[in-house]
Protein backbone atom coordinates (compact mmCIF):
# COMPACT_ATOMS: atom_id res chain seq x y z
CA UNK A 1 0.00 0.00 0.00
CA UNK A 2 2.73 2.22 0.63
CA UNK A 3 4.49 1.59 -2.24
CA UNK A 4 1.09 2.27 -4.36
CA UNK A 5 0.96 5.97 -2.11
CA UNK A 6 4.51 7.04 -3.39
CA UNK A 7 3.99 5.90 -7.03
CA UNK A 8 0.94 8.11 -6.95
CA UNK A 9 2.58 10.83 -5.40
CA UNK A 10 5.40 10.49 -8.18
CA UNK A 11 2.78 10.62 -11.14
CA UNK A 12 1.27 13.90 -9.62
CA UNK A 13 4.84 15.62 -9.20
CA UNK A 14 5.24 14.30 -12.51
CA UNK A 15 2.09 15.50 -13.90
CA UNK A 16 2.39 19.06 -12.22
CA UNK A 17 6.07 19.16 -13.38
CA UNK A 18 4.78 18.54 -17.34
CA UNK A 19 1.92 20.49 -17.12
CA UNK A 20 3.66 23.22 -15.79
CA UNK A 21 5.91 23.25 -18.91
CA UNK A 22 2.87 23.29 -20.72
CA UNK A 23 1.60 26.41 -19.49
CA UNK A 24 4.38 27.93 -19.75
CA UNK A 25 4.38 27.04 -23.58
CA UNK A 26 1.47 28.42 -23.91
CA UNK A 27 1.45 31.71 -22.19
CA UNK A 28 4.26 32.05 -24.47
CA UNK A 29 2.93 31.31 -27.30
CA UNK A 30 0.02 33.74 -26.78
CA UNK A 31 2.10 36.71 -25.70
CA UNK A 32 3.99 36.02 -29.55
CA UNK A 33 0.60 35.66 -31.17
CA UNK A 34 -0.17 39.37 -29.54
CA UNK A 35 2.94 40.51 -30.12
CA UNK A 36 2.66 39.59 -34.13
CA UNK A 37 -0.97 41.18 -34.53
CA UNK A 38 0.33 43.78 -32.69
CA UNK A 39 3.44 43.87 -35.34
CA UNK A 40 1.15 43.40 -38.50
CA UNK A 41 -1.04 46.47 -37.19
CA UNK A 42 1.85 48.03 -36.98
CA UNK A 43 2.68 47.42 -40.73
CA UNK A 44 -0.98 48.08 -41.98
CA UNK A 45 -0.59 51.65 -39.97
CA UNK A 46 2.61 52.37 -41.36
CA UNK A 47 1.64 51.38 -45.12
CA UNK A 48 -1.89 53.38 -44.78
CA UNK A 49 0.37 56.24 -43.57
CA UNK A 50 2.74 56.39 -46.30
CA UNK A 51 -0.41 56.76 -49.04
CA UNK A 52 -1.62 59.53 -47.52
CA UNK A 53 1.67 61.24 -47.34
CA UNK A 54 2.25 60.50 -51.04
CA UNK A 55 -1.07 62.11 -51.47
CA UNK A 56 -0.47 65.13 -49.37
CA UNK A 57 0.80 67.25 -52.74
CA UNK A 58 -1.84 65.78 -55.25
CA UNK A 59 -4.54 67.15 -52.40
CA UNK A 60 -3.37 70.41 -51.58
CA UNK A 61 -2.98 70.99 -55.36
CA UNK A 62 -6.62 70.25 -55.39
CA UNK A 63 -7.27 72.32 -52.93
CA UNK A 64 -5.48 75.28 -55.12
CA UNK A 65 -7.87 74.51 -58.48
CA UNK A 66 -11.02 73.92 -56.06
CA UNK A 67 -10.21 77.47 -54.78
CA UNK A 68 -9.60 78.99 -58.31
CA UNK A 69 -13.12 77.72 -59.15
CA UNK A 70 -14.57 78.93 -56.33
CA UNK A 71 -12.91 82.77 -56.58
CA UNK A 72 -14.24 82.52 -60.69
CA UNK A 73 -10.53 82.63 -61.62
CA UNK A 74 -9.50 80.80 -64.58
CA UNK A 75 -6.10 80.78 -64.15
CA UNK A 76 -3.72 82.11 -61.09
CA UNK A 77 -2.98 85.44 -63.03
CA UNK A 78 -6.53 86.62 -62.48
CA UNK A 79 -5.58 86.54 -59.17
CA UNK A 80 -5.76 89.87 -57.19
CA UNK A 81 -6.46 89.20 -53.48
CA UNK A 82 -3.67 86.46 -52.85
CA UNK A 83 -4.80 86.68 -49.08
CA UNK A 84 -8.26 85.91 -49.75
CA UNK A 85 -6.81 82.98 -52.28
CA UNK A 86 -4.50 81.71 -49.77
CA UNK A 87 -7.52 81.57 -47.06
CA UNK A 88 -10.21 79.86 -50.04
CA UNK A 89 -6.73 77.20 -50.35
CA UNK A 90 -6.62 76.94 -46.86
CA UNK A 91 -10.68 76.14 -46.19
CA UNK A 92 -10.25 73.52 -48.98
CA UNK A 93 -7.46 71.62 -47.52
CA UNK A 94 -9.48 71.52 -44.19
CA UNK A 95 -11.93 69.96 -46.01
CA UNK A 96 -9.66 67.28 -47.34
CA UNK A 97 -7.99 66.76 -43.55
CA UNK A 98 -11.55 66.16 -42.50
CA UNK A 99 -12.56 63.76 -44.69
CA UNK A 100 -9.29 62.41 -44.63
CA UNK A 101 -9.81 61.81 -40.92
CA UNK A 102 -13.79 60.91 -40.80
CA UNK A 103 -12.42 57.61 -43.03
CA UNK A 104 -8.75 57.05 -41.79
CA UNK A 105 -8.54 58.19 -38.44
CA UNK A 106 -5.44 59.29 -39.74
CA UNK A 107 -5.01 62.97 -38.16
CA UNK A 108 -3.02 66.17 -40.33
CA UNK A 109 -2.33 68.58 -37.72
CA UNK A 110 -2.88 72.38 -38.08
CA UNK A 111 -0.64 74.35 -39.71
CA UNK A 112 0.39 77.36 -42.03
CA UNK A 113 -0.39 77.56 -45.77
CA UNK A 114 1.87 79.86 -47.29
CA UNK A 115 1.97 81.34 -51.10
CA UNK A 116 4.39 82.69 -53.21
CA UNK A 117 4.63 83.33 -56.67
CA UNK A 118 6.70 84.79 -59.77
CA UNK A 119 5.12 85.42 -63.15
CA UNK A 120 3.06 81.75 -63.36
CA UNK A 121 4.85 79.58 -60.95
CA UNK A 122 3.29 79.39 -57.87
CA UNK A 123 4.57 77.72 -54.61
CA UNK A 124 2.39 76.92 -52.30
CA UNK A 125 3.92 75.20 -48.42
CA UNK A 126 2.00 73.30 -46.14
CA UNK A 127 4.08 73.32 -42.77
CA UNK A 128 3.40 72.69 -38.93
CA UNK A 129 5.17 71.54 -36.01
CA UNK A 130 3.54 68.60 -35.31
CA UNK A 131 3.04 65.33 -37.12
CA UNK A 132 0.59 63.51 -39.48
CA UNK A 133 -0.74 60.68 -36.94
CA UNK A 134 -2.55 57.67 -36.29
CA UNK A 135 -3.35 56.04 -33.12
CA UNK A 136 -4.45 53.03 -32.48
CA UNK A 137 -5.55 51.89 -28.86
CA UNK A 138 -7.40 48.65 -28.15
CA UNK A 139 -7.39 46.75 -24.46
CA UNK A 140 -4.16 44.09 -26.05
CA UNK A 141 -2.24 47.03 -27.68
CA UNK A 142 -1.85 50.73 -28.32
CA UNK A 143 0.20 52.31 -30.65
CA UNK A 144 0.73 55.69 -32.78
CA UNK A 145 2.58 55.90 -36.09
CA UNK A 146 3.37 59.63 -36.54
CA UNK A 147 4.84 61.07 -40.40
CA UNK A 148 6.11 64.26 -40.93
CA UNK A 149 2.78 66.63 -42.77
CA UNK A 150 5.44 69.27 -44.28
CA UNK A 151 5.01 69.92 -47.96
CA UNK A 152 5.71 72.39 -50.57
CA UNK A 153 4.20 72.21 -54.11
CA UNK A 154 5.23 74.14 -57.21
CA UNK A 155 2.51 74.99 -60.29
CA UNK A 156 3.29 76.41 -63.13
CA UNK A 157 0.34 77.50 -65.72
CA UNK A 158 -2.05 75.70 -62.64
CA UNK A 159 -0.31 72.44 -63.32
CA UNK A 160 1.39 70.75 -60.42
CA UNK A 161 4.65 70.51 -61.47
CA UNK A 162 7.01 69.54 -58.68
CA UNK A 163 6.95 69.03 -54.80
CA UNK A 164 9.38 68.21 -51.80
CA UNK B 1 2.86 -6.17 -7.19
CA UNK B 2 -0.19 -7.00 -9.29
CA UNK B 3 -1.97 -4.07 -8.24
CA UNK B 4 1.58 -1.65 -8.54
CA UNK B 5 1.75 -2.92 -12.35
CA UNK B 6 -1.62 -1.87 -12.70
CA UNK B 7 -1.48 1.79 -10.81
CA UNK B 8 2.18 2.68 -12.92
CA UNK B 9 0.10 1.38 -16.33
CA UNK B 10 -2.76 4.15 -15.37
CA UNK B 11 -0.12 6.39 -14.37
CA UNK B 12 1.09 6.63 -17.39
CA UNK B 13 -1.75 6.45 -19.92
CA UNK B 14 -3.27 9.66 -17.45
CA UNK B 15 0.09 11.03 -18.42
CA UNK B 16 0.12 10.24 -22.10
CA UNK B 17 -3.49 11.60 -22.55
CA UNK B 18 -2.74 14.60 -20.16
CA UNK B 19 0.18 15.99 -22.24
CA UNK B 20 -1.88 15.24 -25.82
CA UNK B 21 -4.86 16.94 -23.97
CA UNK B 22 -2.56 19.90 -22.95
CA UNK B 23 -0.45 19.88 -26.53
CA UNK B 24 -3.87 20.24 -28.37
CA UNK B 25 -4.47 23.72 -27.35
CA UNK B 26 -1.61 24.83 -28.49
CA UNK B 27 -1.80 23.28 -31.77
CA UNK B 28 -4.61 24.61 -32.60
CA UNK B 29 -3.41 28.02 -31.32
CA UNK B 30 -0.34 27.34 -33.91
CA UNK B 31 -2.90 26.63 -36.63
CA UNK B 32 -4.72 30.08 -36.55
CA UNK B 33 -1.27 31.63 -35.98
CA UNK B 34 -0.55 30.57 -39.24
CA UNK B 35 -3.57 30.70 -40.93
CA UNK B 36 -3.93 34.61 -39.77
CA UNK B 37 0.01 35.50 -40.44
CA UNK B 38 -0.53 34.28 -43.91
CA UNK B 39 -3.83 36.35 -44.40
CA UNK B 40 -2.05 39.40 -42.96
CA UNK B 41 1.10 39.02 -44.81
CA UNK B 42 -1.08 38.69 -48.29
CA UNK B 43 -2.79 42.04 -47.24
CA UNK B 44 0.66 43.82 -46.21
CA UNK B 45 1.84 42.49 -49.29
CA UNK B 46 -0.60 43.88 -51.62
CA UNK B 47 -0.81 47.27 -50.07
CA UNK B 48 2.54 47.50 -50.38
CA UNK B 49 2.33 46.67 -54.23
CA UNK B 50 -0.46 49.59 -54.37
CA UNK B 51 1.88 51.83 -52.78
CA UNK B 52 4.58 50.37 -55.01
CA UNK B 53 1.84 51.46 -57.85
CA UNK B 54 1.08 55.04 -57.22
CA UNK B 55 4.77 55.95 -56.56
CA UNK B 56 5.65 54.79 -60.17
CA UNK B 57 5.60 57.57 -63.21
CA UNK B 58 3.29 57.26 -65.59
CA UNK B 59 5.19 59.65 -68.05
CA UNK B 60 7.17 62.75 -67.24
CA UNK B 61 4.20 64.63 -65.68
CA UNK B 62 1.94 62.37 -64.52
CA UNK B 63 2.43 59.84 -61.58
CA UNK B 64 0.24 56.55 -61.15
CA UNK B 65 -1.38 58.25 -58.66
CA UNK B 66 -2.65 60.99 -60.52
CA UNK B 67 -3.77 58.59 -63.16
CA UNK B 68 -6.13 56.66 -61.22
CA UNK B 69 -7.21 59.41 -59.19
CA UNK B 70 -8.15 62.15 -61.24
CA UNK B 71 -9.52 58.94 -63.67
CA UNK B 72 -13.41 60.37 -63.85
CA UNK B 73 -11.85 64.04 -64.54
CA UNK B 74 -9.28 63.09 -67.07
CA UNK B 75 -10.46 60.31 -68.59
CA UNK B 76 -9.12 56.72 -68.12
CA UNK B 77 -8.21 54.82 -71.60
CA UNK B 78 -6.91 51.30 -72.54
CA UNK B 79 -3.34 52.89 -72.84
CA UNK B 80 -3.67 54.27 -69.40
CA UNK B 81 -4.62 50.39 -68.07
CA UNK B 82 -2.64 48.71 -70.21
CA UNK B 83 0.65 50.63 -68.32
CA UNK B 84 -0.85 50.13 -64.82
CA UNK B 85 -1.35 46.40 -65.84
CA UNK B 86 1.93 46.13 -66.75
CA UNK B 87 3.36 47.68 -63.72
CA UNK B 88 1.25 45.06 -61.45
CA UNK B 89 2.20 42.45 -63.58
CA UNK B 90 5.96 43.06 -62.62
CA UNK B 91 4.53 43.75 -58.47
CA UNK B 92 2.61 41.10 -57.91
CA UNK B 93 3.46 37.87 -60.12
CA UNK B 94 -0.55 36.74 -59.85
CA UNK B 95 -2.33 35.44 -63.15
CA UNK B 96 -5.11 37.64 -62.53
CA UNK B 97 -5.93 41.05 -60.63
CA UNK B 98 -8.11 43.22 -59.86
CA UNK B 99 -8.00 47.00 -58.96
CA UNK B 100 -11.47 47.90 -57.48
CA UNK B 101 -13.43 50.94 -55.31
CA UNK B 102 -15.89 50.46 -53.13
CA UNK B 103 -18.66 50.28 -55.69
CA UNK B 104 -16.81 49.19 -58.65
CA UNK B 105 -13.98 47.76 -60.84
CA UNK B 106 -11.14 50.35 -61.90
CA UNK B 107 -9.53 47.23 -64.32
CA UNK B 108 -8.94 44.30 -63.78
CA UNK B 109 -6.22 41.37 -65.70
CA UNK B 110 -6.96 37.58 -66.65
CA UNK B 111 -9.73 35.55 -67.22
CA UNK B 112 -9.84 33.74 -63.83
CA UNK B 113 -11.69 35.79 -61.40
CA UNK B 114 -9.10 37.40 -58.73
CA UNK B 115 -10.52 37.30 -55.05
CA UNK B 116 -8.19 36.07 -53.07
CA UNK B 117 -5.59 38.09 -51.31
CA UNK B 118 -6.59 41.92 -51.06
CA UNK B 119 -5.47 45.33 -49.67
CA UNK B 120 -6.16 48.61 -49.66
CA UNK B 121 -4.70 52.36 -49.66
CA UNK B 122 -6.54 55.74 -49.45
CA UNK B 123 -6.03 58.12 -52.58
CA UNK B 124 -7.32 61.88 -52.42
CA UNK B 125 -9.61 62.90 -55.53
CA UNK B 126 -9.81 65.92 -56.78
CA UNK B 127 -12.29 67.97 -55.24
CA UNK B 128 -15.87 67.14 -56.14
CA UNK B 129 -18.48 64.73 -53.82
CA UNK B 130 -16.17 62.16 -52.39
CA UNK B 131 -12.32 63.56 -51.70
CA UNK B 132 -11.08 60.59 -49.92
CA UNK B 133 -11.26 56.80 -51.80
CA UNK B 134 -10.69 53.98 -50.64
CA UNK B 135 -8.78 51.37 -53.33
CA UNK B 136 -8.18 47.72 -53.19
CA UNK B 137 -6.00 45.23 -54.73
CA UNK B 138 -7.16 41.57 -55.10
CA UNK B 139 -5.28 38.94 -56.76
CA UNK B 140 -4.94 35.23 -56.73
Amino acid sequence: MKGQVEIALLAVVALMVVGGLYLNLLIGSQVSVKQIVKETDVIEAVNKMEAVKKGLPYSLHYSYLEALKRGGYSSFSDVSDQENFKAEISSVFNEYKNELEEKTEIIIPGGELSLTSTGSEVTISFTSTSFLTYESSSKELSFSVFENPNVTIKIVDDKLVDWF
Amino acid sequence: MKGQAEIAIMGMIFTVVAIIAMRFPLIILQYHLAVNLNLEYEYNNAQLTLLSLVSTKYNETYSMYRVISERNLNGFDESMKEKIIFNMDLLTHAKCFRLVDETSTILEKGDCSAAKHSGEIYLFKPYGQELVEKIYLVYE
